[in-house]
């Protein structure tokens, strides 16, 4: 190269592309033992079906449990 | 509302793989991923031979949540035990850790890949929007936000599935029990599921308004 300057400059843009690799980040996630990692779940009654209706949900709930139960369907 | 539970009558399973078939088309479970199935035991011998509807039977106690390395699992406020896929990194620890062999990885490739593990949801979805693609492709229907009951015992033709409400599924298990004279010994892996008492105590609630609380302690 015979330009001092590109070639001051070239060296000095490659040093750049090196050091860029040694930054150190955290590679562990920041983890608790013992507690619920994941992402937070809606509560089923908050869904679009019940919009927050709590009540209707759980005796609808009620009622499709006490469904399966075939002796009170059938009359004796 | 207690919380929900499973119960499998083996006086009325016909081994009609029904629930099985059920699940897998509800959810769209991938070949090699059996979330429920149908177990005999004492095969062959005259008399004792009873078939048993398994699936994840959401332990009070869950040991899959007691060795799960990353933390993946929580307990909704229904009882229902679920886990992050996101979070999970397939070991397989929980699948050793489960008396009922509910914990499935989907395996590919050359090498037979292990993938996240998949499990029985009570078809209560898992941590992504109710009723989204992305709930769907992770962790299948969500029938309890639609107000519905997992469709393995929704669909069983005997009704030997129970599934709901633990007050409830008591109480039509306790009517058949007396009417045809047994003992109450027929819902097997009852009391290996829920027999140390309630979780009603220690729900672990992955909810939108309530931050997660401590996986352990509290009453089991």
């Amino acid at each position: 190269m015979k330009n001092p300057r590109h070639a001051a400059l070239l060296a000095a843009s490659l040093s750049l592309v090196l050091l860029a690799g040694c930054k150190e980040s955290p590679q562990v996630l920041d983890k608790k033992a013992g507690e619920y990692q994941g992402k937070v779940d809606t509560r089923p009654w908050e869904g679009p079906a019940y919009k927050g209706d709590k009540a209707t949900w759980e005796s609808d709930l009620r009622a499709r449990s006490g469904n399966q139960n075939e002796l009170r369907r059938v009359p004796d | 509302m207690a919380r929900m539970k499973f119960l499998c009558d083996t006086e009325r399973c016909i081994e009609c793989n029904g629930c099985v078939t059920a699940c897998k088309n509800e959810h769209e479970v991938p070949w090699g991923v059996q979330r429920r199935r149908v177990v005999t035991i004492n095969d062959g011998v005259v008399g004792q031979e009873k078939s048993l509807s398994v699936a994840c039977m959401h332990c009070s106690d869950a040991p899959c949540m007691a060795v799960c390395p990353t933390d993946c699992f929580y307990r909704t406020e229904e009882g229902v035990v679920l886990h992050d896929k996101d979070v999970c990194i397939g070991c397989g620890y929980c699948f050793y850790a489960c008396p009922f062999g509910a914990p499935q990885f989907p395996q590919s490739g050359t090498f037979g890949l292990r993938g996240k593990m998949d499990k029985c949801t009570f078809c209560a979805g898992g941590p992504e929007e109710d009723g989204s693609e992305a709930e769907f492709e992770k962790y299948g229907k969500n029938r309890l936000a639609e107000g519905k009951l997992p469709l393995c015992a929704e669909m069983c033709s005997t009704k030997a599935l129970l599934a709901g409400d633990a007050v409830e599924v008591s109480n039509i298990f306790r009517e058949r029990v007396i009417r045809r004279g047994g003992k109450g010994v027929e819902a097997i892996g009852w009391s290996t599921a829920y027999g140390k008492g309630s979780a009603d105590a220690d729900s672990r609630a992955a909810t939108a308004t309530a931050p997660a609380p401590e996986k352990t302690g509290g009453a089991q």
